[in-house]
């Protein structure tokens, strides 16, 4: 449904075919035609679902932490090096501030915002440099969120890219440098943070095409791109879906 | 366009809690071992004796080898039917290399072993790349195995006796004197070997990782195919070594015997605490339950049940087994 945000999303990631367009990442560009791929490049995705596509509910902490960093925390022949992985799970604990008893906690006991955290977490156990948030308020409550908004805020000062999907206006005009609205699976314009105002948003975010096949009624979706470095650029063609 | 939907911080307080809660099953499972030997001990004079606790434990292994393959499988949510005729043909596979080729012993089991593996390689690619539902792609798989296994030995036992140290990897004793088989200790290294890789490596983080939730395995950037094929060809070197240490327990590789194995071995797996859903199971609880498996047939034996009755009393024990591991999930999911 929607703009075709999440559909560009998983397509960067080759978590779906993209039909054209080409992948850059500082300048360069890579191939990426599955999340392994993607991952390596050192782009993480946060699903907007993050129960269905980001936790292993049914693990602790700490598993879900080092989920995509195993190969760091290993030796040549596969064996886990149990240690490191509880150590650097209890630093992103710490550093990521996430409320739980113990990284034993099995992810299914963690409130909304803490689960958000674990997945935040393990992008950066694996140090990833280029970050993209669905929707990553979703479904988090007021003092949470202000906490993902902190995190945002000290990751990209931290020389992080971060492309976040949103459909909250207010998040977007006061976290966004560059803001990308699309509208039924086109980018219909990308606005810098000074040209951005709720309601040239909400123009481009309805900008039908005229001749638009015109089946479906979508509306009132704004789509952020926010990206630190002007190096880091994505150009997709989100197409129809 | 829907509203977020807010979720309050839960109280957690308990951290202990959830790991004994997950490892319920096993504990229920050593129970019932313990109430299986109290009740035959009392049935029977000749049960709690050391030639048949011995016997006992050497009719463990064929399941328990099979039983701590398919643990792997089972974790990642997957099945395997093929076990029991694949076990056959690798049985009849190790006659040919080491009665027909005459390869020497050593060569002969070792491939006989790596024939599992590719048996479980291409039930692999079946399941990861043709994406063929599991219960689907091993079902067929049995019935190549139990085919092939008839066709190879032209339906005929392949018999090992001009090969005596053969037998002697399961029926030897390793301790000189004492009337104790191999079989049970090369089990007992196969547990170890099997738990330490499950708890211990890459494979076995994405064993549970994969059977967790395969999709959030896949995007967080590991190739959950490429494991997949790598987890059912390793689980495969299990059927092999079943095949060998069964046609080294009766000398002779019988073609026709495997089936009916896959489900006593996937029975064993259930009843030890593994998860059918998936991301849940450990090795020591697929040894209690495959221990459970025997000694119940065993003790049925010694007080005189007949055959046909032993099966529905395994039976009810399987029902038993996967309903509280659906209680379980129940619980987990509320």
């Amino acid at each position: 449904m929607g703009a075709g945000r999440t559909e560009v999303a998983r397509a960067l990631v080759g978590a779906d075919h993209k039909s054209a367009g080409v992948i850059k990442i500082h300048g360069e560009e890579v191939s990426i035609s599955n999340p392994a791929d993607a991952v390596a490049a050192g782009v993480g995705y946060l699903s907007e679902d993050r129960k269905r596509y980001g936790l292993l509910l049914d693990q602790d902490v700490s598993a879900n932490l080092a989920l995509s960093s195993l190969g760091k925390f290993s030796s040549a022949i596969g064996f886990i090096n149990a240690r490191a992985i509880l150590k650097a799970a209890e630093r992103q604990v710490a550093s990521l501030r996430i409320k739980t008893p113990s990284i034993r906690q099995t992810v299914q006991n963690l409130s909304g915002g803490n689960q958000q955290k674990v997945v935040i977490g393990k992008w950066l156990t694996r140090d990833c440099d280029v970050l993209i948030f669905d929707e990553p308020t979703r479904g988090i409550d007021v003092g949470a969120k202000e906490e993902i908004y902190d995190l945002l805020e000290k990751l990209t000062a931290a020389g992080k890219s971060i492309i976040m999907i949103s459909s909250e206006l207010p998040e977007i005009l006061r976290l966004s440098n560059r803001i990308a609205v699309m509208c039924e699976g086109r980018v219909t314009s990308i606005l810098t943070a000074d040209e951005a105002t709720p309601e040239v948003v909400m123009h481009f975010a309805t900008l039908r095409q005229p001749e638009g096949l015109g089946d479906v009624a979508e509306s009132d979706l704004a789509d952020s791109e926010r990206a630190r470095k002007p190096s880091r650029n994505a150009e997709e063609d989100g197409g129809k879906r | 366009m829907t509203v977020p939907t807010t979720e309050t911080e839960k109280p957690t307080g308990r951290v202990l809690a959830p790991r004994i809660k997950g490892r319920l099953q096993q504990f229920l499972a050593f129970g019932g071992l313990i109430v299986i030997f109290i009740i035959f001990t009392i049935a029977s004079p000749d049960f709690f004796t050391f030639s048949n606790l011995t016997s006992l434990l050497f009719s463990t292994v064929v399941i328990g080898t099979l039983a701590i393959g398919v643990t792997f499988v089972i974790i990642t949510a997957g099945i395997d039917l093929s076990l029991g005729t694949g076990m056959s043909l690798c049985a009849v596979m190790s006659g040919v290399f080491i009665v027909n080729w005459h390869l020497p012993l050593v060569v002969g089991v070792l491939l006989a072993v790596l024939f599992g593996g590719l048996i479980g390689f291409i039930n692999g690619v079946n399941v990861a790349f043709l994406k063929i539902p599991p219960f689907i792609a091993t079902l067929a798989m049995m019935l190549v195995c139990a085919g092939l296994a008839l066709v190879i030995s032209q339906s005929t036992p392949i018999y090992f006796d001009k090969i005596p140290a053969f037998s002697a990897i399961s029926t030897g004793n390793l301790i000189p004197g004492v009337n104790f088989p191999n079989a049970v200790f090369i089990l007992a290294a196969v547990a170890i070997i099997a738990a330490v890789i499950l708890n211990k490596t890459v494979l076995g983080r994405y064993t549970y990782s994969i059977g967790s939730n395969e999709e959030a395995t896949v995007l967080s950037g590991i190739n959950v195919r490429k494991w997949l094929i790598v987890i059912y060809t390793f689980a495969g070197l299990f059927t092999g070594l079943a095949g060998v240490m069964i046609s080294a327990r009766l000398g002779s590789a019988q073609p026709a015997l495997g089936s009916g194995y896959e489900l006593q071995a996937i029975a064993a797996v259930v009843i030890g605490g593994t998860s059918l859903f998936g991301g849940k199971g450990t090795i020591v609880g697929t040894v209690i339950g495959a221990l459970v498996m025997s000694s119940l047939t065993n003790g049925l034996q010694v007080v005189s049940v007949p055959q046909e009755w032993q099966n529905v009393i395994l039976g009810i024990v399987i029902l038993a087994a996967v309903y509280t591991d659906n209680i379980r999930m129940r619980e987990a999911k509320t």
